[in-house]
């Protein structure tokens, strides 16, 4: 074999190994580099912190709440979902610190699923916020004052705490929640509690 | 010194051999970093097994009342900027007028729900012969336009059948939300990188629910696994006709309507 013949022999196998070692030692670092290898992303997405707890979580403290509202016309409605995500409060609440939980006004959460609206399912409990409890029907404009947002009932099983047939009509009048029976029609205007007594009274 | 040709090539077999045997050990090692986050949330991934997984999302339309607490929820959960534009997931109330006309509104995506406006301004004065809310979410396709544009492929489909979003490879090109047929992704205001929804990758990897499944008062967002068939979502898919959004896009989405309208894009 000449030298000639040798010395390109070993250039050949000199660049073979150069581009092997290349290819296996450079490309796929800078593959991952440019983003072209996914290995870690999926686990950085899984290790994301969690906000929402879980009425598990909450029951901790609130056990009693909590199982009155499983066992309410609410027992869908997660405690988050009104109250907002937990985890800061529970947090604190955990490492023994003071941990208030302030909720935006409720009657606007109530209305935000119970105002009617044309587009909500037929049969879904909903009111006309504008009449319904509303100052100038005779009752309050707040929906805590009669409804128990953590066991409402269904129909809502109202804290009667209320004197007087005006009051009595802003529920029981002809086009409201639970209308008086036609044999009422002709009763006189402030005579319920003659004969009905509240639930609770106040 | 002059070197013998010999020895050039020894010494060259041996730096190749040496080489090789660095590189490999770099992946046997463990990874700077690994262990030192939090311990209890890696091991909860440890033990997750993407390939044993097929996730399915339900909606049914007919449940929703549009109370948006779901869309609330995921903006509190994923860290989703508040300002209008920026939605994982969303409400659209869609309403039929008397005179054949379609409307459909979001305000803010629904996070305030719809009680402040009963109905669209355009059409308070028109009869309403038919309305309902449709909640949207990433459909988590199977066919994935978003995956296949993205030129640095940052974006990808898991195991279990997600498709996630590298933010460290992403380049903000914005190419993946025109591609995607639902207007799912967004471009985070800050970070210029592309967002989307993740059906809660970090909830469902820990045998949770997505954030605004539990959100749900109504229960019209169901989630599972279709690898279970006692899971909801399989009994419902097994039982009930259900319909997927934009179907002729051939995009084969894993997120399936109940009652779905055929107005509804």
């Amino acid at each position: 074999m000449s030298g000639v013949t040798r010395a390109a022999l070993l250039l050949v196998l000199l660049v073979t190994v150069a581009v092997l070692l290349m290819q296996t030692m450079t490309a796929s670092v800078s593959v991952g580099l440019i983003g072209l290898t996914q290995e870690d992303n999926p686990q950085w997405w899984a290790t994301r912190p969690v906000h929402n707890e879980s009425a598990a979580a909450c029951a901790e403290c609130h056990e009693e709440t909590n199982t009155a509202v499983r066992a309410s016309a609410h027992a869908t409605v997660d405690c988050e979902s009104c109250h907002g995500a937990g985890d800061e409060h529970i947090d604190l609440a955990r490492s023994g610190q003071d941990a208030p939980l302030v909720l935006t006004d409720a009657r606007d959460l109530c209305v935000t699923c119970h105002a009617a609206l044309v587009s909500r399912p037929d049969g879904f409990p909903q009111v006309d916020p504008a009449t319904h409890g509303a100052p100038d029907s005779g009752v309050t404009s707040s929906c805590e004052s009669c409804h128990n947002a953590h066991d409402p009932g269904f129909p809502p099983d109202i804290q009667h705490t209320l004197g007087g047939r005006s009051d009595c009509l802003a529920c029981h009048g002809p086009d409201q929640w639970e209308p008086l029976p036609p044999s009422h029609a002709d009763r006189p205007g402030d005579g319920c509690l003659s004969c009905h007594s509240a639930k609770e009274q106040t | 010194m002059p070197i013998s040709r010999r020895r050039f090539v020894k010494l060259g077999a041996h730096a190749a051999f040496g080489g090789l045997l660095v590189y490999t050990l770099r992946g046997v090692l463990p990874k700077p970093g690994a262990g030192t986050a939090d311990a209890e949330v890696d091991s909860a991934y440890d033990s997750y097994r993407p390939e044993d997984h097929d996730w399915a999302f339900v909606i049914d339309t007919m449940k929703c009342i549009g109370c948006g607490r779901c869309a609330r929820a995921c903006k509190q959960e994923n860290g989703v900027p508040w300002e209008p534009g920026c939605n994982r997931t969303w409400v659209e109330r869609y309403c039929f007028t008397a005179d054949g006309e379609v409307h459909v509104d979001s305000p803010e995506g629904g996070i305030n729900g719809f009680a402040d406006e009963p109905l669209p301004e355009a059409i308070r004065d028109k009869e309403i012969t038919k309305s309902f809310f449709v909640p949207k979410l990433c459909n988590q396709c199977d066919n994935t336009p978003c995956v296949q544009v993205c030129p640095v492929g940052a974006t990808y489909k898991t195991a279990d059948g997600i498709v996630l979003v590298n933010r460290d490879k992403c380049i903000g090109c914005r190419y993946c939300i025109q591609a995607c047929p639902y207007g799912m992704r967004y471009l985070l205001p800050d970070e210029g990188v592309a967002d989307k929804c993740t059906w809660c990758y970090h909830r469902i990897t820990r045998g949770r629910l997505p954030a605004c499944v539990e959100a749900c008062p109504v229960g019209a967002r169901k989630f599972g696994d279709l690898r279970d068939p006692e899971s909801a979502v399989s009994k419902i898919l097994a039982e009930r006709n259900v319909s997927v959004l934009k179907p002729d896009m051939g995009t084969k989405p894993n997120a399936f309507y109940l009652d779905l309208d055929g107005a509804v894009v």
